[in-house]
């Protein structure tokens, strides 16, 4: 018997060979045939490389930069120099890797900065050990795992880090966090955005279905987090995400 | 790219082999059959890269269906369709005990006596989404468990929606062979 016929009664063994012969007599009832072909090029491709971590930052500040100022008006303005603003490029001292590896992380220096990779939260002690600061979500949204999370840390203590979350049905949770050096250099100018006071946090939200996104941004004590996410996904849920990162 | 826990003869073999499944359930939704395929190189491509995700060897199958009903959900969200039909959580008067005899009693005397032209039309005119979950469960194999996790269909909800369903293959094969005594009956009418 199959395993899978553990939970089944005498009339499902019964309703079963009632479907089977139908089946039998005429093969094409709930059968169809479709020529199929599945191109299996995916199995033999090489991990994609990974953007050099000065790219990366690049587009984090380019990607903020947008989401923050051009994005339906959206909220912070950040001055002519930003790249200069996150520092990160501006460093090129090695930190000495140091610690051992467990499953599932990868430890590198890279263009000056000291990197951390983990692919799942059960790492993620590890990843406060590496960045004591670390802000992490105490709620995920629901079918959601971590696929990276990647901590950049330059010689000053500057750093960036990225979660990637995804379900199974590709939806994304992003979530972008940079400690600013100088918050002056961040001018509000929340406008088109939905402010939301909480107790302990104000957020501004904003839902783009052109791009088929919506985004939670917040800056608090010189950490700008932007959180972006498929328009899918329950707004709500990815308010009480934001609101949980701690 | 290497994944942990399996390799990709593991994939080829336990995984893969499903491809035809994949398809014809993915049709089942999207009726459309390069639509149906582009899905499903969707779906391989997806378990592939997923594939340590998958806690328990055994249950692969469901697994896979499981990522093909959403990549389904998703297409159909995406373009603002939706099913025809929803599973919402039902229940019964009666306990689900009493409701799984009826089903003995129905599947018995189906069984005493059924003509397969007449299952056959009987279940072609089954409600798709009773259809849908007859094929999961006594095609496909799947216990009602996985069935539930599939399709996110309260367990217990399920069970009402396969009595249901049995319910209705009697009331339409019955009510189709009341039709057909009645043609018998003015075939030999007419010849005498």
């Amino acid at each position: 018997m199959n395993a899978n016929r553990e939970d089944w009664s005498p009339s499902d063994e019964k309703l079963k060979k009632i479907i089977d012969e139908v089946r039998e007599n005429d093969p094409s009832f709930w059968n169809e045939e479709f020529p199929t072909e599945t191109d299996l090029s995916f199995l033999y491709e090489p991990q994609a490389k990974k953007k050099s971590t000065r790219r990366r930052l690049l587009n984090a500040a380019a990607m903020i930069a947008v989401v923050l100022t051009l994005s339906g008006g959206m909220a912070v303005w950040l001055n002519s120099d930003a790249s200069y603003a996150f520092r990160f490029e501006l460093k090129k001292l090695f930190y000495e890797a140091k610690g051992k590896l467990t499953t599932g992380e990868e430890y590198k220096s890279d263009e000056g900065f000291l990197i951390l990779t983990i692919d799942s939260m059960e790492n993620i002690d590890n990843a406060k050990s590496f960045l004591p600061s670390l802000l992490v979500p105490d709620y995920i949204c629901e079918g959601f795992t971590l696929t990276e999370l990647e901590i950049s840390i330059d010689a000053i203590g500057g750093y960036l880090v990225s979660y990637e979350f995804q379900n199974d049905r590709n939806n994304y949770i992003n979530i972008i966090i940079i400690n600013v050096e100088d918050p002056d250099t961040v001018v509000d100018t929340y406008l088109e955005s939905e402010r939301m006071d909480f107790t302990d946090r104000t957020i501004y939200y904003e839902r783009d279905d052109a791009i088929e996104s919506q985004r939670v941004v917040f800056l608090e004590n010189n950490i700008l987090v932007s959180l972006s996410a498929s328009n899918t996904i329950d707004k709500e849920a990815i308010i009480n995400m934001a609101l949980s990162l701690e | 790219m290497k994944h942990k826990k399996y390799n990709t003869a593991f994939y080829l073999q336990k995984v893969f082999i499903y491809e035809q499944d994949i398809v014809k359930f993915l049709f089942s939704y999207v009726k459309d059959e390069d639509i149906a395929n582009d899905l499903k190189q969707n779906v391989m491509e997806l378990s592939w890269k997923k594939l340590d995700q998958l806690n328990d060897a055994e249950k692969v199958k469901s697994w896979l269906f499981s990522i093909a009903y959403n990549e389904a959900m998703y297409y159909l969200k995406k373009r603002n369709k939706s099913l025809q039909y929803e599973y919402d959580d039902v229940s019964e008067s009666q306990s689900i005990e009493k409701l799984e005899d009826e089903k003995e009693n129905i599947v018995e005397l189906l069984y005493s006596k059924y003509e397969h032209a007449l299952v056959r039309k009987a279940l072609e005119q089954t409600d798709e989404k009773y259809q849908d979950l007859l094929r999961l469960r006594y095609v496909e194999e799947f216990s009602l468990k996985e069935i539930s996790e599939i399709k996110c269909i309260n367990y217990n909800s399920l069970r009402v929606y396969i009595v249901r369903a049995v319910k209705q293959i009697r009331d339409i094969y019955f009510e189709l062979e009341g039709e057909e005594d009645e043609r018998e009956q003015r075939r030999l009418v007419t010849i005498r």
